[in-house]
C-alpha cells in the first residue's frame, strides 16, 4: 500500500472539477442545440475526469512504489473514441455527403463475421489434437473472447456511425432479404454436417469428437450465414 | 423453357433530382426504408419490393413503368 501526497489529491480534485465544469457547459450546449456531438464530448470529459481517480486508487492499493498509469487506460481509450465520434458527428452535420455509406447492420454483420473467423480459427488451431478435458477451457475462453470483441466492437461501431439517429431504425426489406439468403446458405452447411455426423456415429467415433465436429459445422454455418449476408449487401439483393 | 436473364433498371436518382433535389434520406423516410437501401437501389444493387416500388411511384407521382424498366437479356 502506498501513501498519497496531499498535492496529488489537490491536483486530481482540480482536474475533476475542471472536467465537470466542461461537462456542465457541454450539457448546456446540448440543451440549446440538441446536437449529438456535445453528448459524446461530455461523455469523453467524464471519462477523462475518472481516469486519474482510478489511477490514484490503483496506485494507493499497489505494493510497488513506482507510479502506475494503467488504472485509467480504459477511460482514456474510451475518451479518445468518444472525442473522435463527436468530431465525426459534427463533420457529418456540416457535410451530409460524409454520412456512412454502409448501414449499422451491415457493419455489425461484418464485425461478427470477422470475429467468428478469427476466434474459432484460433480455437481449432489450438485444440485440434488435445483431449476432451483440455479443450473445454479453450472453448470457454474462445466464447468469452468472442462476446467481449462483439460488445466492445459494437459500442465502437455505434458511436462512430453517423448519423446516430439511424441506429434506432429497425431492419428494412434489404436487411431481411440479406438475412434470408444468408440463412439459406447456412442451412446447406448444417445439412451436410448432419450427414457427416451420422457417418461418424456409424463408425463409432468418440462422443467428444462427434460433439466437436457438430460444433465445427455450427460455426461454419454461422460464418457462411454472415458471409452470405455480406455478399448480398455488397453485390446485390435483387 | 429456358429462363432468360433479365434485370430491372430504375430512374430513382434522376427522379429524385427532378423533384426539387430530394435527398436520399428524405426519399428513404417517405418509403420506409433505410438511406443505404435507397443508395443500393440507385446503384442497381437492390430491387425493391412491389410495396416500396408503389410507394416510390406515389412519392414522385408517376406510374411504375416510368421508374422501373425490365431489360431483357440473352
Amino acid at each position: 500500500m502506498n501513501s498519497i501526497s496531499i498535492v496529488a489529491y489537490v491536483g486530481v480534485a482540480s482536474w475533476v472539477l475542471a472536467c465537470l465544469a466542461g461537462v456542465v457547459r457541454l450539457i448546456w450546449m446540448w440543451l440549446k442545440t440538441r446536437q449529438m456531438e456535445y453528448v459524446l464530448w461530455g461523455g469523453a470529459l467524464l471519462m477523462l475526469a475518472m481516469a486519474p481517480c482510478i489511477s490514484l486508487v490503483v496506485y494507493a492499493n499497489s505494493t510497488s512504489d513506482s507510479p502506475t498509469w494503467m488504472g485509467g487506460v480504459v477511460q482514456i481509450v474510451a475518451a479518445v473514441l468518444l472525442m473522435l465520434a463527436g468530431l465525426r458527428q459534427r463533420s457529418v452535420r456540416k457535410s451530409p455527403e460524409k454520412m456512412s455509406q454502409s448501414s449499422f447492420r451491415e457493419k455489425s454483420d461484418l464485425l461478427v463475421l470477422l470475429s467468428l473467423c478469427c476466434v474459432f480459427l484460433g480455437y481449432y488451431a489450438l485444440s485440434w489434437n488435445l483431449s476432451a478435458p483440455a479443450m473445454v477451457p479453450i472453448l470457454v475462453g474462445a466464447v468469452v473472447v468472442l462476446v467481449v470483441i462483439n460488445i466492445v466492437g459494437h459500442i465502437a461501431l455505434a458511436v462512430m456511425h453517423a448519423p446516430m439517429d439511424e441506429l434506432n431504425d429497425g431492419p428494412d426489406e434489404r436487411d431481411l432479404g440479406a438475412r434470408r439468403r444468408g440463412l439459406r446458405h447456412a442451412y446447406y452447411v448444417l445439412a451436410v454436417g448432419i450427414w457427416i455426423i451420422l457417418g461418424l456415429a456409424v463408425f463409432q467415433v468418440s462422443q467428444w469428437s462427434i460433439a466437436n465436429v457438430a460444433f465445427g459445422f455450427m460455426v461454419i454455418g454461422e460464418i457462411v450465414n454472415y458471409a452470405g449476408r455480406m455478399y448480398h449487401y455488397r453485390y446485390g439483393v435483387t | 423453357m429456358a429462363r432468360s436473364k433479365s434485370r430491372v433498371e430504375n430512374r430513382v436518382r434522376e427522379l429524385r433530382f427532378s423533384h426539387g433535389a430530394m435527398t436520399q434520406e428524405q426519399l428513404a423516410n417517405a418509403i420506409g426504408v433505410s438511406r443505404q437501401t435507397v443508395i443500393a437501389m440507385e446503384q442497381g444493387r437492390f430491387c425493391p419490393s412491389l410495396e416500396s416500388a408503389l410507394k416510390i411511384g406515389r412519392v414522385f407521382n408517376v406510374p411504375l413503368e416510368e421508374i422501373f424498366q425490365l431489360i431483357e437479356g440473352q
